[in-house]
């Protein structure tokens, strides 16, 4: 069915949004084949945001865990995470149609400062809405969006976190439909969301699978990627879905344990349910109430998960599995510390995962998507640490 | 006569406020009842019900919102739906939510558009949903609301949540214009909060339904509420 993964997906907004995601869904077929336009981005992701991203062997990483471990540096784009694919791409597609106001949601922060500064670039208007507990522990992001010149709504609704920001970003955009972009920073909402942001996360996937033939001759065993709502994954899986032989691991953020409430780990722990637009795993009680999460990782920590990714997990293509809060903390001084890499805490989760499952690959070819830097998160590491 | 159809959050701000509104109701006349079933994350809902529905959450379980539907159902004889959000009603599957809540003239999904309801109707057979047009609606999906419709159309009147202040423009009103008159009557919702703009929402349309001033005006005790219904028309 059209806009579905299998039977995940679907268009589940208020009927006042249906006219726009289908003239969305029409410009980005016109957008995806007009040539201009496609020239006009691969020279601002060549130039502006610094692609192609290297692939870089951690030796002593891989030394460590006796396998041969290879991390797709997006950490090394402009504005220091995979985000800025997604907006440089949504941004011109938003000028494209003609609107002149851009709306986004943000957890670290991340996709907040990628969607600034594609809306700096392009002289567009930006309003970010964040929640009061992210703008809290992601202070140092909240002051780079003021000075890119967009403004931050705080929230504190839905937790004061991810799930809040949605829920006042949609809210905006129901009211404002006419003038207004919504860009969403992950692969989830309403139908064509998903497929837009994949399509643009894309280029990760299609860039580490050269690489990595380039550099070993053959594909790697496993490629793994950190999971909120998956964006970053989806884009570097893309790019070896059909290669049956590679093994595809997200890994969702377990927080401090399994019980509801104290992790984000979606598929691990949550049942099908609907939520933003979108039929997906979801962390929800038993009436159908949209749980509490926690992480120690602000960008991860959300209730749902993108629909491909219930699906790719229900086909048994990608297995899922859970990283907790004190193993991505180590993670990220390991890291640190071996390769001096500081990686965001979200990516940290998949390096954490990769040391706790290390006998698993022994001896194997891994690629790891290493999606964002990790300075913004140095403040609660040290917290952590003294904590 | 225009229609009046009057929306309360079930259980707010307590069991026994509701359900001595919903004797209100049905002793000053209402023609039917919208029933909000809470929700954690209400997008097409502004301020007001959204904390009413928390301030819900927070208190009363899900067993006793359905034993206090069901209640209020006995006491109300006219029309009684309920409104709430996809996942209330998708979580345990629609054919158990109906089971639960007993009787219910039909549902009323705020996040559920015309394309996505044919798969819980095929779920549950009998299922009245209802359907949405709004300012933005195009033709064909006028045609597709006129085709599926039963009891009414829920006409939204505006871009944006539930509350804040009634205004239709031109074009919305051509809209309505549009639809009435097809055999099933069209019943205007969002920001209809007192008796001029019930006026002005039923010039245009068979009926009306207010929500967000009926929900803050029972906040404010029963008296309160009922001389706002009996000021309605």
């Amino acid at each position: 069915m059209k806009g579905y993964y299998g039977r995940w997906g679907g268009q589940f907004v208020p009927e006042t949004l249906i006219p726009a995601l289908d003239e969305l869904e029409e410009a980005f077929e016109a957008f995806r084949k007009d040539r201009r336009q496609q020239a006009e981005l691969a020279v601002l992701l060549a130039d502006f945001a610094g692609r192609p991203t290297p692939l870089y062997h951690a030796l002593r990483l891989s030394e460590r865990l006796g396998a041969a471990v290879y991390l797709k540096r997006e950490d090394l784009l402009h504005t220091g995470a995979h985000k800025i694919n997604n907006t440089l791409g949504q941004i011109m597609l938003a000028r494209f149609m003609g609107k002149r106001r851009i709306i986004a949601e943000t957890g670290a922060g991340q996709h907040g400062v990628a969607t600034a500064t594609a809306c700096s670039l392009f002289g567009l208007d930006c309003e970010i809405y964040m929640g009061t507990t992210d703008v809290e522990r992601q202070a140092v992001n909240v002051e780079r969006i003021g000075m890119l010149g967009a403004r931050v709504v705080p929230t504190e609704k839905g937790g004061g976190t991810l799930k809040g920001a949605i829920n006042e970003a949609l809210r905006d955009w129901v009211a404002n439909v006419r003038t207004t972009h919504y860009l969403i920073g992950s692969v989830v909402g309403p139908h064509p969301f998903p497929a837009i942001v994949a399509h643009f996360q894309s280029v990760i996937g299609r860039e580490a699978r050269k690489q990595f033939m380039r550099a070993r001759g053959s594909l790697p065993d496993y490629v793994v990627a950190c999971v909120g709502g998956g964006s970053n994954a989806i884009g570097i899986f893309r790019g070896f879905l059909s290669d049956e032989s590679v093994s595809l691991i997200g890994v969702e953020a377990g927080g401090s344990g399994p019980g509801l409430g104290l992790n984000a780990a979606t598929l691990a722990y949550g049942r099908p349910g609907v939520l933003h637009g979108a039929l997906s795993y979801l962390l929800q009680d038993k009436d159908g109430q949209v749980a509490e999460v926690e992480s120690v990782s602000a960008g991860l920590d959300y209730q749902g998960v993108g629909p491909e990714h219930s699906w790719l997990k229900e086909k048994g293509r990608a297995e899922y599995a859970v990283c907790g809060d004190r193993d991505a903390l180590d993670a990220y001084r390991t890291l640190s510390r071996v390769e001096g890499i500081l990686p965001a805490l979200e990516s940290a989760h998949a390096i954490g995962f990769v040391i706790r499952e290390k006998e698993r690959f022994r001896g194997r070819t891994l690629v790891v998507n290493l999606s964002g830097r990790g300075d913004k998160d140095m403040e609660i590491v040290r917290r952590a640490d003294h904590g | 006569m225009a229609k009046l159809g009057i929306y309360l959050v079930a259980d707010y701000p307590s069991g026994a406020l509701f359900l001595d509104a919903v004797r209100a109701c049905r002793d000053l006349g209402v023609d039917f009842l919208e029933v909000g079933f809470p929700f954690s994350d209400p997008v097409a809902d502004g301020d007001v019900i959204e904390r009413a529905s928390h301030d819900v959450l927070k208190r009363e379980t899900m067993d006793r919102i359905v034993e206090d539907f069901r209640e209020a159902r006995a006491i109300f004889d006219r029309p009684t739906y309920i409104m709430t959000y996809t996942n209330i009603v998708y979580s345990r599957g629609v054919v158990h939510f109906l089971e639960r809540v007993g009787p219910v003239s039909g549902l009323i999904l705020a996040d559920l558009p015309l394309r996505e309801m044919p798969r819980f109707e095929k779920e549950a057979k009998g299922l009245n949903l209802i359907r949405f047009l709004t300012p933005e609606s195009r033709p064909a999906d006028m045609e597709v609301a006129l085709k599926g419709a039963r009891d009414f159309i829920y006409f939204v009147s505006k871009r944006g949540t539930t509350g804040g202040r009634f205004e239709l423009d031109a074009q919305t009103q051509e809209k309505i214009g549009r639809v009435r008159g097809r055999g099933v009557p069209v019943y205007l919702g969002f920001g209809i909060g007192e008796a001029r703009a019930f006026s002005a929402a039923t010039d245009v349309a068979d009926g009306a339904v207010i929500g967000t001033r009926a929900v803050s005006e029972l906040a404010a005790g029963i008296d309160r509420f009922r001389s706002f219904i009996a000021s309605l028309r």
